[in-house]
């Protein structure tokens, strides 16, 4: 039985030539590793007293029986694996794997499977050492744990996310039942829970804050800074009677601070069902949890309140730059408002102090329809300025006032009136803060901002950022209140300078206008004059005078009055500006201006003309051509030169001369090119009459904003009776006012009164638009000429274009021609090579309606 | 090219009735435009829409077309069309002549205008 004996006593190949069987036999007795050992049918051959122990078969069980008594089902595989490499002379070494103990429960052990080696080289069987590593085991399975931990931990950013990952893993380490996390609050008097989980919510109800002198597990933990292990029922009861009876459900309890930078800021209580023990490898592993979590929260926390701060000045940053983007105050506080809403609260509303007044001059809610409810609750009830609360008390005292909560009895001190009080309620209003706007020492109003649907309750902190908002509006209201005081000084001179009233001469028209900047820039010194001697002739100025300013209006107001005297002494244009040049150089401080003077013959139509560094007016001549007038230019006024050259032109019976300043044409980085061709392109296509011409000008000029004043003055030169209406305008439907405008005021000359001439505009005007809508492709920029005569009663007009006439087919389909039939008494449409004519009579003075 | 220009568009409702008002001029250049507008305007709880022109200076052929568009558009939709232009107005003549008041209800007045849309009871 050698091999027998061989197998039995689990040698090792290596070890057979060392000293006698005995020797092995007692080290493998004596082994604290399961040793043991198995043939090649798979049965136990050998089993020391380790292995019993471990195993919990004694030798004389397990002797005999298949290996596989050991092995889980769930290793099966495994197990014949490992031996088919034995049988084959491997040895298989620290093969970590599980093993089924007799009372059934499974084992960690760790392998070593050598072959046994008879001395012809055959494998009998396997040698089998065996370790039980349930503690290492235990021991990796907790460090993994951290390691995932510190993950989780990683991944949450807000604290709430880290209260709950600290939960849950320190619930998982235990295997508790139920946990609660508690953080010290800012006072340090209370202890809030955080977060809890396995508790219902009835029985934790009464546990939201608690005391941190109280006879509780927490509060001990918290004070002491040492966790807390209670074992049972009846010690938790004996340490904190307070805890009799609400805690049947659980017996055990352990409470371990959370602890950052030396200082305890809370702690993680687990409960258990059964009485336990807390072996001291768990109590370290729960601590171990602990500190992770409670170093996440700090940091956690800080990050939050860092994140505040960032927020609010943000916040106060953005609303400083809308603040400085207008220069009028109430729109500007309409902005603020409408800013702070919803980020600082659900309503804001800024009252100013105007004349001993409260006036409300900003309000803002999410809600449109609230926000119109709130202007109509400020229109019937106005603030009343003794009241004891809210923005009165706060404008008069310049203190503010911080309601966390808004009560019955605060409601009912701001709002005496029934009425309002009831509408107030109904809005649900939950915290408020009023502060006031000061600037330079001087409560200038208030800043109200109030939280309703958020239910958010504002707290210092709020107040102070609040304040700081109203600081900083405070501010800007005040530079705008002055700013809009100096601007108006300045309108208001300006405009007491400019004539009021435009002569009325027969065959002339005027108009004129004059523009302030934009809000945001100061008044300048343009300006325009009329002087009528009453000799046949008329004197028409349009000038600028460099700077802005209160200073610059009152340098023109000067100039304005020099030149008129000047004038009125009889003096030519040439001689006028000689005399203004010497003036101005006179002044204390060198003034610069530039302007055109005219002095227009109305009976001879001849305009003598100077101009002194100013742009070049315009005319549109009874063709309807645009040009610069062409008069010779000298330098600015103020400027030493010799005389100004004079121009003298002819201004035909139909013309409109545009003067203006360069305010209208000049824009910033572009000069006054682009400008200036709008500018002509515009005023070709306006109406004749003077004031509407001057409207549409200005409309098409002035659309993005002038940043300059601008002065501006026309003059139509009537025709005469005979004298037919000649007009060419581009081929497209935005053409057709301008030309209805033209026919309108040619008509008006021919004292032709409207009511009896408004088919011929319509008649016209469709004719326009068939030649508009037919003639041109769409690609093909042609044009339209009109021409109007009046032949004793009769009034003749035709329409002619340059291209195909086409049946009429547009969204009119024949209405047109429909129209121009009805209106007028005759209408021939002649087609040729050269494009079509539409050639339309109608007496006139007849006395009847159509 | 600077020249066509828009006449201001204004509406409020009154029940269920939707009022726009037109002031200046609807020609070529804009009318398509303005009946956009107005389209926008027109829900489908709408019981119809009054056109006010008592302040329309002038209403050309595209005019025309834009009110039997506007009138083609509720009609299909069950909803009423009245308009309220004055007797004195030159294109009162011309919805005449093109005999759009069997197309829709032309009235002297605003009142009038919108009792045409909305029957009052009895």
């Amino acid at each position: 039985m050698p091999r027998r004996q061989a197998a039995d006593t689990a040698t090792t190949p290596s070890n057979r030539s060392g000293p006698g069987a005995g020797y092995f036999e007692a080290i493998v007795e004596s082994s604290e590793d399961a040793i043991l050992s198995n043939d090649r049918n798979l049965v136990i051959r050998s089993w020391n007293p380790a292995a019993a122990a471990l195993y919990g078969y004694p030798a004389e069980e397990a002797i005999g029986q298949p290996i596989s008594i050991l092995i889980p089902e769930h290793r099966a595989g495994e197990e014949r694996d490992i031996l088919r490499r034995v049988l084959d002379g491997q040895r298989v070494g620290q093969y970590d794997t599980e093993r089924l103990r007799k009372d059934g429960t499974l084992v960690a052990v760790s392998l070593s499977v050598s072959p046994i080696s008879e001395p012809d080289g055959s494998i009998s069987g396997a040698s089998v050492i065996a370790r039980d590593v349930s503690g290492r085991r235990r021991a990796a399975d907790r460090a993994a744990r951290l390691q995932h931990l510190t993950t989780e931990l990683a991944k949450a950013v807000a604290p709430e996310e880290v209260v709950n990952v600290a939960l849950r893993e320190a619930l998982a380490a235990l295997n508790a039942h139920a946990g609660a996390v508690g953080l010290l609050d800012e006072g340090g008097d209370t202890i809030r829970v955080a977060g809890y989980s396995g508790y219902s919510h009835t029985s934790l109800a009464s546990w939201e804050t608690f005391a941190v002198k109280a006879a509780l597990p927490m509060s001990e933990v918290v004070r002491t800074g040492t966790p807390a292990w209670v074992v049972g029922q009846e010690e938790l009861v004996s340490r904190y009677p307070a805890l009799a009876g609400a805690e049947i459900k659980f017996r055990s309890r352990a409470v371990v601070p959370l602890r950052a930078h030396g200082r305890v800021f809370g702690a993680i209580s687990l409960s258990f069902r059964e009485a336990r023990s807390f072996e001291p490898d768990e109590r370290a592993f729960l601590e171990a949890i602990v500190q992770q979590a409670a170093y996440a929260l700090d940091r956690a926390r800080l990050h939050a309140a860092e994140q505040r701060t960032r927020q609010k000045l943000d916040f106060l940053a953005r609303a400083s730059e809308l603040l400085a983007q207008s220069l009028d105050v109430e729109t500007t506080l309409q902005q603020l408002a409408t800013f702070a809403v919803p980020r600082l609260a659900d309503w804001c509303a800024v009252d100013l102090l105007s004349d001993g007044e409260i006036k409300a001059v900003a309000v803002a809610h999410a809600n449109p329809a609230k926000v119109e409810l709130a202007r109509e609750l400020q229109r019937r009830h106005p603030a009343d300025p003794d009241a004891p609360v809210a923005a009165p008390a706060v404008i008069r005292s310049g203190r503010s006032e911080l309601h966390p909560a808004i009560t019955e009895e605060l409601l009912a001190a701001a709002a005496p009136e029934d009425e309002a009080l009831e509408i107030i309620r109904g809005l649900g209003l939950v915290s408020a803060m009023v502060v006031p706007l000061r600037a330079r020492g001087r409560t200038l109003g208030a800043l109200t901002l109030v939280a309703a649907e958020s239910g958010r309750r504002f707290t210092s902190d709020d107040l102070e950022v609040a304040e700081d908002l109203a600081r900083r509006a405070g501010l800007a209201v005040e530079n705008a209140m002055l700013y809009a005081r100096e601007h108006q000084a300045a309108v208001t001179l300006q405009r007491s300078l400019l004539p009021r009233d435009l002569p009325r001469l027969p065959g002339l028209q005027l108009a004129a206008r004059y523009l302030p900047a934009g809000v945001g820039a100061d008044v300048g010194g343009d300006w325009y004059d009329t002087i009528d001697l009453a000799d046949g002739r008329l004197h028409l100025v349009v000038g600028d005078v460099a700077g802005r300013g209160i200073r610059a209006a009152s340098v023109m107001g000067q100039l304005r009055n020099a030149l008129r005297a000047y004038v009125l002494d009889g003096c030519s244009p040439q001689e006028a500006v000689g005399r203004l040049n010497r003036l101005a150089r006179t002044f204390e401080s060198s003034e610069m201006a530039t302007l055109v003077h005219i002095s227009f013959d109305l009976r001879k139509r001849e305009a003598e003309c100077v101009r002194a560094g100013h742009p070049p007016p315009l005319i549109r001549g009874p063709n309807g051509e645009v040009t610069e007038l062409a008069i010779q230019g000298s330098l600015p006024i103020g400027v030493r030169q010799g005389p100004c050259p004079t121009t003298t032109i002819q201004i035909e019976p139909g013309s409109l001369i545009l003067m203006y300043t360069d305010g209208l044409v000049e824009r910033r980085g572009e000069g006054i090119k682009p400008g200036l061709e709008k500018l002509k392109r515009a005023l070709r296509t306006a109406p004749a009459e003077p004031e509407p011409c001057l409207d549409f000008v200005l409309h098409a000029l002035t659309q993005t904003g002038s940043e300059d004043d601008v002065a501006l003055l026309l003059m139509r030169v009537a025709k005469t009776a005979d004298q037919p209406l000649e007009l060419t305008v581009p081929a497209e439907p935005s053409a057709l006012a301008p030309i209805r405008r033209a026919v309108e005021a040619w008509l008006a000359d021919q004292r032709i009164d409207l009511r009896d001439g408004w088919q011929i505009v319509a008649a016209c005007n469709e004719a326009c638009a068939n030649a508009s809508e037919h003639a041109y492709a769409p690609t093909q920029a042609g044009s339209i000429e009109i021409e109007a005569r009046k032949q004793g009663p009769r009034i003749v007009v035709t329409v002619h274009d340059h291209g195909q006439w086409r049946r009429p087919r547009g969204h009119d389909r024949g209405r047109g021609l429909t129209l121009m039939n009805y209106f007028m008494d005759r209408v021939d449409v002649e087609r040729s090579q050269e494009g079509t004519t539409i050639r339309m009579e109608r007496t006139v003075g007849r006395g009847n309606g159509t | 090219m600077n020249g066509g220009e828009v006449p201001r568009v204004e509406h409020e409702t009154k029940g269920s009735t939707v009022i726009v008002r037109i002031e200046g001029d609807v020609d070529a250049a804009n009318a398509a435009g303005v009946r956009d507008g107005i389209s926008r305007l027109l829900t489908n709880h709408l019981m119809g829409l009054v056109l006010d022109l008592s302040r329309t200076r002038y209403l050309d052929s595209a005019g025309i077309q834009m009110l039997l568009d506007l009138s083609e558009r509720l009609r299909s939709r069950g909803q009423d069309l009245s308009l309220y232009v004055t007797r004195e107005q030159p294109l009162r003549l011309t919805l005449t002549l093109f005999e759009l008041e069997r197309a829709f209800p032309v009235a002297d007045s605003l009142e009038e205008a919108l009792a045409k849309i909305d029957p009052a009871p009895g």
